[in-house]
């Protein structure tokens, strides 16, 4: 733990146990390329420990590169147990005879033999396959993911919350913030989850809105309005502040709903009691069971809550009062989504679920379809000819013999190379820890300007 | 050799001749560093001189692929070196020390190099080099990580931003009283616990910068102006010798004492200031004593075996657990001040991460703040700045890259007329956040800021002097000397910059006839010399002088000038003065400012922010004169304390 203490601060443990796990297969026509070397250095020492180094044989292969042997892999071994090396090399001849399903994510390197990039090109994984080439001074990187991939973001420090005060079901919290008397309680103490409760109800009321149609731009409006803080005339205090600045925490968040059936929508073919594949489908597994379970109609489910209580100017002993009522909602949603998961099946770990539970509005799908035949009518900026040079480069190498238009085309520099497999490992742990957002879908690097561009294609 | 031919179409033959004489000087083998040193090996840069001041680590061992797990402990510089002799075709030379040593790293030594390349974990090691890089007019290639992100900045004195251009986000700091009295998040008991408590139990100092008044006479600031609370904080801090003296004396039996009086009589003192706690304005939690029959009941256990918790970093203890766990660290550290005289806290020191931590989450418990693991408290105690590998090996390559460009080789890519503004910094965008539309921004570089006290607002130069002149050379000499070549008028004010240590100025000549010797100036000393009589509006610039001292010279009378001008520029008025110069040496009179406590910054972010100018604040060498220093700094007016 120690070894990886700076990592682990980063994505966790749970996120490093992901990485040690994993199973990665990197495709290559030639090995001993500066960027395989690079790509590897970077994988061992995030302690990934499973890796296969697939050459695809190719006879046509113009071997220009330089054999730089400042990382030899063969002594690095990240197993403990003395069990096999953490990088296994294979030479095969037909792509076909790989098990891809195996794999947690494939990573093709500077391949240039158009039947396995065309196979590559054509296939439906369920894996994320990250392509890269570089060139001179120049490279990109595509990432390709038919199934949806998942995510969940456990980074606090962009937590989205979810108040859940339109919920009326909500007894405690409906019977605590009654007993909240605005007229005895000085304004300045109250923590901005009672302001806009108490604003949120009485607009409701006098205005006779349904509480979940009410519009926010309406809601803060009424913060400056209604009567126990419009007494006050310039209120300057920070709870004041701080709940018009998170009124929209006070409504039901529509767009996350509505968003998050469409993810459902991605995967809706896909029957949950198939996907018990712990590799590459749990987080997909979870969130299938979680949207039959908010739809259920024989409960009244609601999305449990997520998160629990953000951080507020209050009065203490009001705050905490309050956070007991949302840490013990928190816990009831989790115990209930866990007791409905494991009526269906008993192959998830609870520690998942709960983290799932909690997290909710944190989690997201991503899927990037792409077509690479598009991408030759892509406009003409210059990090698209570049983008397009590559590619012709890499498909074509050996039918056209032309000059490049590009100044730096030709000019093989090694820092080049270390940044383009630098980015390649950096998307390979956003996509095997589930917390990162991965590039969507195309990075295009020139070194003569240190410039990178993304592209959708 | 294939890896030639390579980098000569790159740069063309008569560059690469350049290339291969380029002598390049690299502070810093860690995470950066290695990722820099293989790059630049690749490069084939002629000569690669390698610093650190470091040994290995095994948390090191996750990005700085040039170690292994037998190489811990051992020197990081050499050991780097070491490691990439086998495919390097470059002369390397490895230094061990740290790179502000002016005995070892002199200023003769850094203008042997061609470009300086900054792969640094800090901002005083940062922002010295950054200084030496305008002393001597030499490109510095400045970078830096933090987990997902990085930034890349060349730096071309008097020609692009220096380093200090931009305001960098400077340490956290916390008032007092919320430090001693009234702690609301844990990050304030670890600084009580780390900062107060461990220093005045374990480390060697004595206490005459603690409450008591200031060495000038004024008062200090305590963030209240409450006499009682004010009273309380001077009392327990007396009151700590008692439990140094239980600490130096070894007595175990006696930790139960430090216990009752840190943890139950400490507290219920402060809960007798009523103020504290029924003013609603400051709406403030009052805190619970522990309980005497818990403190009993794990005394009675300090002897028994570890229960298995304790080998559980990453989970948060009981109150009952950390109680024990604490009369355990305090008795190993009590033991360990016998033969060690002096312990400093460091967060790769179990013993005292241990002892901080669970004196912190005691006093978390106290308050009622939530209780930290091991694990998450090392980060806030350490300034830990979590570090991956990909980030590294991406920031190195865009500075190995770049740095191509600033020593103008790249011949598809030639700078037009030294035009260095057309270069590019590089920052990746924050990639661990949602946003993904920029990968990296890479702004074009700036000129220097005209409000930078570093690159424009004073002239630089180097002052050679023989170990003797300095003996003889006597301040007012000094003066007539600058006054006869630059034109200052005779009544400029110096200041030794190590210290702020005032040394002249129109009305103060009391050490006129001292010589520089007498007045500990040395070599590496900077003086900085500005001039306050103003002619029809008009002033010389300031300077800084680098005091270079030519040990090998038995001449009496070796004294050489920089041969540089000092124009003359209009007096900014004293309002804006306030923003742009160097921080004066003032008397603390602003009242309702806060004192404050500072974490060490050896770890810390560095984010750049365009908007503001730098303020100095991170001079932490003692000072002969403790003065309170005002941090020029238009928006938050806070007083930090040498």
């Amino acid at each position: 733990m120690e070894k990886f203490d700076r990592q682990i601060r980063l994505w966790g443990s749970k996120g490093q146990l992901l990485l040690e796990s994993s199973n990665i297969c990197i495709i290559t026509n030639n090995t001993q390329t500066i960027c395989v070397q690079e790509y590897l250095k970077n994988l061992l020492q995030l302690g990934i420990n499973n890796i296969d180094l697939i050459k695809v044989n190719n006879t046509n292969t113009a071997d220009d590169d330089i054999k730089i042997g400042f990382f030899d892999y063969h002594y690095e071994n990240n197993k403990n147990n003395g069990n096999g090396n953490s990088v296994n090399e294979l030479l095969v001849d037909n792509i076909n005879e790989l098990n891809l399903e195996n794999y947690n994510v494939i990573i093709l390197i500077d391949l240039i033999e158009i039947k396995t990039l065309n196979f590559f090109n054509n296939i439906k994984l369920n894996q994320p396959i990250l392509s890269c080439y570089s060139k001179g001074l120049y490279g990109y990187l595509h990432l390709k993911v038919n199934e949806p991939h998942f995510i969940i973001n456990k980074n606090l420090e962009f937590m989205k919350y979810d108040l859940k005060l339109y919920d009326e079901n909500w007894l405690e919290l409906k019977n605590y913030m009654d007993s909240i008397d605005l007229n005895i309680i000085e304004l300045s103490q109250l923590p901005y989850v009672i302001i806009l409760y108490k604003a949120l109800y009485d607009l409701s009321n006098s205005k006779k809105i349904e509480l979940n149609d009410i519009p926010l731009n309406q809601l803060k409006d009424h913060l400056s309005k209604f009567k126990p803080i419009s007494k006050i005339v310039s209120n300057t205090d920070m709870n004041y502040l701080e709940a018009k600045r998170f009124a929209h925490l006070a409504l039901r968040n529509k767009t996350f709903e509505t968003h998050f059936i469409e993810q459902m929508n991605l995967i809706e073919e896909i029957n949950p009691i198939d996907l018990f594949d712990p590799i590459n489908q749990y987080g997909l597994t979870i969130q299938k069971l979680f949207y039959s379970y908010c739809i259920s109609p024989e409960s009244e489910h609601d999305m449990p809550l997520s998160g629990t209580l953000p951080d507020m100017e209050s009065d203490n002993r009001l705050y905490n009062d309050i956070k007991t009522i949302y840490d013990k909602r928190s816990k009831r949603d989790s115990e209930n989504f866990n007791n409905y998961v494991k009526n269906i099946t008993h192959e998830i770990p609870d520690d998942f679920i709960d983290d799932f539970a909690s997290n909710i509005t944190q989690t997201d799908t991503f899927v990037s379809e792409s077509n690479f035949t598009k991408m030759i009518e892509l406009n003409t900026s210059y990090p698209t000819l570049i983008l397009k040079e590559l590619i012709g480069d890499q498909y074509y190498k050996n039918a056209t013999s032309k000059v490049s238009s590009l100044k730096g085309f030709n000019l093989n520099s090694y820092p080049t190379t270390s940044i383009i497999a630098g980015i390649v490992a950096q998307e390979t742990i956003k996509l095997i820890t589930h917390q990162f957002e991965p590039i969507d879908n195309t990075i295009v690097y020139d070194g003569l300007n240190n410039n990178i561009e993304i592209y959708k294609i | 050799m294939g890896r030639h031919a390579n980098v000569i179409k790159i740069v063309g033959e008569e560059n690469f001749q350049k290339i291969r004489t380029s002598k390049i000087l690299l502070i810093g083998a860690g995470g950066i560093g290695s990722e820099l040193l293989k790059d630049l090996i690749l490069i084939s840069f002629g000569e690669i001189h390698l610093v650190d001041l470091d040994t290995i680590d095994l948390s090191n061992l996750n990005r700085q692929f040039l170690f292994r797990h037998n190489d811990i402990k051992k020197a990081k510089s050499d050991t780097a070196i070491k490691a990439v002799s086998h495919f390097s075709d470059s002369k390397l030379v490895s230094f061990f020390g740290n790179i502000m040593n002016t005995e070892q790293f002199p200023i003769h030594w850094f203008s042997n190099y061609d470009i300086i390349f900054n792969a640094l974990d800090n901002l005083p090691a940062r922002r010295y080099v950054n200084k030496i890089s305008q002393f001597l007019g030499m490109p510095l290639m400045e970078s830096g990580t933090s987990g997902f992100d990085g930034y890349i900045q060349p730096i071309i004195p008097s020609l692009t931003e220096c380093f200090d251009c931009t305001k960098k986000e400077t340490p956290k700091t916390f008032p007092v009283c919320t430090i001693r009295s009234t702690p609301n998040q844990p990050i304030h008991c670890i600084v009580w616990a780390k900062n107060f408590l461990f220093n005045q139990l374990f480390t060697n100092q004595q206490t005459e910068n603690s409450d008591n008044e200031k060495s000038d006479g004024s008062e200090k600031d305590w963030g209240t102006t409450d006499e009682k609370e004010i009273e309380r904080i001077k009392q327990e801090t007396s009151e700590l010798v008692d439990l140094q003296n239980i600490v130096i004396e070894n007595n175990p039996n006696k930790i139960i004492n430090i216990l009752e009086k840190l943890f139950i009589n400490d507290i219920e003192k402060l809960l007798l200031i009523e103020n504290l706690w029924t003013n609603t304005n400051l709406n403030n939690k009052k805190p619970t004593p522990i309980s005497r029959k818990i403190i009993n009941q794990m005394t009675t256990k300090k002897d028994e075996q570890d229960p298995p918790i304790f080998k559980q970093l990453d989970k948060t203890w009981s109150i009952d657990e950390q109680i024990l766990k604490f009369i355990k660290i305090t008795q190993t550290l009590m033991n360990r001040l016998q033969t060690e005289k002096s312990i400093e806290f460091d967060k790769d020191d179990n013993d005292t991460l241990e002892f901080v931590v669970t004196a912190a989450n005691i006093r978390s418990y106290i308050f009622g703040i939530q209780m930290k693991s091991i694990f998450d408290s090392k980060q806030l105690a350490g300034n830990i700045i979590p570090a991956i590998a990909t980030t590294n090996a991406i920031i190195a390559g865009l500075s190995s890259l770049s740095s191509l460009r600033v020593l103008n080789l790249l011949k598809y890519a030639e700078l037009k007329d030294g035009k260095f503004t057309d270069l590019n910094m590089a920052f990746t965008s924050k990639a661990s956040n949602f946003s993904q539309d920029r990968y990296l921004t890479n702004p074009k570089l700036a000129t220097p800021s005209c409000k930078c006290s570093v690159c424009s607002m004073v002239v630089r130069g180097i002052l050679k002097v023989s170990t003797e002149k300095l003996k003889t050379l006597k301040l007012i000499d000094l003066i007539t000397l600058l006054s006869k070549t630059y034109g200052y008028t005779l009544s400029i004010s110096v200041i030794d910059t190590k210290d702020q240590r005032l040394l002249a100025d129109f009305d103060f000549d009391d050490l006129y006839e001292k010589s520089l010797h007498d007045l500990q100036i040395s070599d590496g000393s900077i003086l900085f010399i500005s001039d306050e009589e103003d002619e029809n509006d008009m002033v010389r610039k300031s300077m800084e002088l680098y005091i270079d001292v030519d040990k090998d010279s038995t001449a009496t009378n070796l004294i050489e000038l920089p041969k540089i001008d000092v124009p003359l520029i209009t007096v900014v008025t004293e309002a804006s003065k306030e923003d742009i110069t160097k921080p004066e040496i003032t008397k603390l009179t602003t009242s309702g400012d806060e004192a404050i406590v500072i974490l060490d910054d050896t770890e810390e972010p560095h984010h750049v922010d365009n908007k503001r100018p730098i303020s100095e604040s991170d001079d932490k060498n003692d000072s002969v004169h403790k003065k309170v220093k005002k941090v020029a700094d238009d928006d938050d007016d806070v007083i930090e304390l040498d």
